[in-house]
């Protein structure tokens, strides 16, 4: 089933139009990596899905429900998570708090129409036992965490309010790629629970190995979406600096 | 034994001025706005409890629970009315704000109740007191000092063991990355704003019981709660309470020097903390803590 739909879209940072007309459907289970050189309007596509930036123009639906007015602290529990690109944690708070953070939103999800959509079930047990970093860091605070155990947080603490979709911004971004090989791998049970995903990530290979879908950002715009299997690495590249590309209808 | 004496009444004081800081610390801690109107809040509770029990004749304990509650509604309605038109820009805006509402508290206050001074009658308690190692404890500012503590106490628990004191400290840190997991931060302000005017009414009440006030008190209160959230570390609880008690020690203690120095020894002691440890003598355990 079609879990997300975007109609149009425009966003913009002040007089700076970020996201132009964009158009973008993702079904429950699908991972869409976004790829696209910086500014192209990844995040910000991101954090307009997630409802923490304005929409100027177009429409976001969620499960057929238009979620464009909806404001950021609802569409969690309507079922859209974001993991920032930053983690941006609550310092103060320990990693078992950081979890607990988004729990009373879940608790009252019943009433959301949007709660029929297909999920993976999440709760704080289950992350803890996917993440067993986190069981061992679960009093300490966040901000003495490292990068990857941060990052690891991050996920779980979007993963806490069970979301039908789950939104990754830059995961790997300022890791070791020791610390990036852990978090793609605890990415893996998250991918297997039939969440849909969009995933924002500069390293290409990564993005290719992980989504079942690629689609290119140039300048605001979609450039290309393929399936990954039709998508090879010289392509992306090309569709990603905007050289000899065709732009998706 | 005079000085003794200076530092156990002052001590006491530093609980009355504690109660009125607490609420100005939360709101600093939580909303970062400084409420300039935090003092005539106070007032405001302290001229309408005066008002329902000595006034409309109300049994003393049913016009402070009215009076507490109908703060909490004063408190959520500061919040919905201008607070939230104004907490996100910059700060000027809301302190503006908040100074217009003292005004007008203050100056509405002295049209309906006349500049008179008034006090909250509490019959023999308000005088009643122990003599505790030849020093005279009274039993009134004894009872505003447990109740500062335990105010102070019951909030620290709050915010470190509920779901609710989560998302306040959530907020607090960062409210728009609080929204991405789902917490409503404007519920969440107007939630503490209640408490934190519903503090300012206690405090209030505290204050009337204990001596004279007019309607223009307000100031010279949030002046007191002001030194004693700065001194102790602003957005810091318990640097509140020990806040509160060093400028009670400090001005207590001025005046056995200078009967008319108190005051003015608190203040060149909030000036040598400013100057010393300008972040606070607790500033490490923020409202978090």
């Amino acid at each position: 089933m079609t879990l997300l739909r975007i109609e149009g879209l425009v966003v913009r940072h002040g007089l700076l139009t970020a996201v132009r007309e964009v158009d973008l459907t993702v079904a429950s289970g699908e991972v869409v990596a976004l790829v696209g050189a910086n500014g192209a309007g990844k995040s910000t596509l991101l954090h307009a899905v997630a409802g923490s930036l304005p929409v100027a123009r177009g429409r976001v639906l969620l499960g057929g429900t238009d979620v464009t007015a909806v404001p950021a602290h609802q569409r969690v529990r309507a079922g859209i998570s974001l993991v920032p690109e930053g983690r941006l944690l609550f310092p103060g708070l320990s990693v078992l708090e950081n979890l607990l953070v988004g729990v009373p939103a879940r608790s009252r999800r019943g009433a959301d129409e949007a709660s029929a959509l297909p999920r993976g079930g999440w709760d704080v047990e289950r992350v803890l036992d996917a993440f067993p970093l986190l069981a061992r860091l679960r009093d300490r605070p966040a901000g003495l965490l490292s990068g990857g155990e941060q990052q690891a947080t991050a996920i779980g603490r979007a993963l806490v309010a069970d979301p039908a979709l789950l939104l990754l911004d830059e995961v790997s971004l300022g890791l070791s790629p020791a610390a990036v090989d852990v978090v793609y791998a605890s990415l893996e049970a998250v991918l297997a629970g039939g969440v849909g995903v969009v995933l924002v990530e500069q390293d290409i290979e990564r993005a290719l190995r992980t989504a079942t879908r690629v689609v290119c950002l140039l300048e605001g715009r979609v450039t290309r979406d393929v399936a990954r299997e039709h998508a090879d690495r010289e392509e992306i590249t090309r569709a990603y600096f905007g050289t000899g590309t065709e732009v998706a209808s | 034994m005079r000085l003794l004496d200076a530092v156990v009444q002052g001590c006491l004081l530093g609980g009355q001025y504690a109660l009125f800081a607490a609420g100005l610390s939360l709101v600093f801690g939580v909303l970062k706005v400084v409420n300039l109107a935090h003092g005539d809040l106070g007032i405001l509770a302290a001229f309408a409890a005066i008002g329902l029990a000595a006034g409309a004749g109300l049994p003393l304990a049913l016009a402070v629970g009215v009076v507490l509650v109908g703060m909490l509604a004063v408190g959520a309605a500061l919040h919905a009315g201008l607070l939230a038109r104004t907490t996100g820009a910059l700060p000027q805006i809301s302190m503006i704000a908040t100074f217009g509402l003292s005004v007008v508290i203050g100056n509405t206050l002295q049209e309906v109740f006349s500049a008179d001074p008034r006090a909250l009658d509490l019959g023999s308690f308000g005088t009643a007191g122990v003599t505790v190692g030849g020093i005279s404890v009274g039993l009134l500012p004894a009872a505003v000092l447990a109740v500062a503590v335990a105010a102070l106490t019951g909030l620290h628990l709050v915010l470190t063991r509920t779901a609710f004191g989560r998302r306040v400290r959530a907020t607090a840190d960062d409210p728009a990355t609080a929204a991405l997991v789902g917490v409503d931060a404007r519920r969440t302000y107007l939630v503490v704003t209640a408490l934190a005017v519903g503090l300012a009414g206690l405090a209030g009440i505290a204050y009337a019981a204990s001596s004279l006030v007019t309607p223009l008190a307000g100031p010279s209160r949030l002046i007191f709660a002001f030194e004693a959230v700065v001194i102790g570390g602003l957005g810091s609880l318990w640097g509140t309470l020990v806040g509160a008690v060093v400028l009670g020690v400090a001005q207590s203690v001025g005046s056995v020097v200078d009967p008319s120095s108190g005051v003015l020894a608190g203040h060149l002691v909030f000036l040598a903390v400013l100057a010393t440890r300008p972040a606070g003598l607790l500033a490490r355990t923020r409202v978090r803590a």
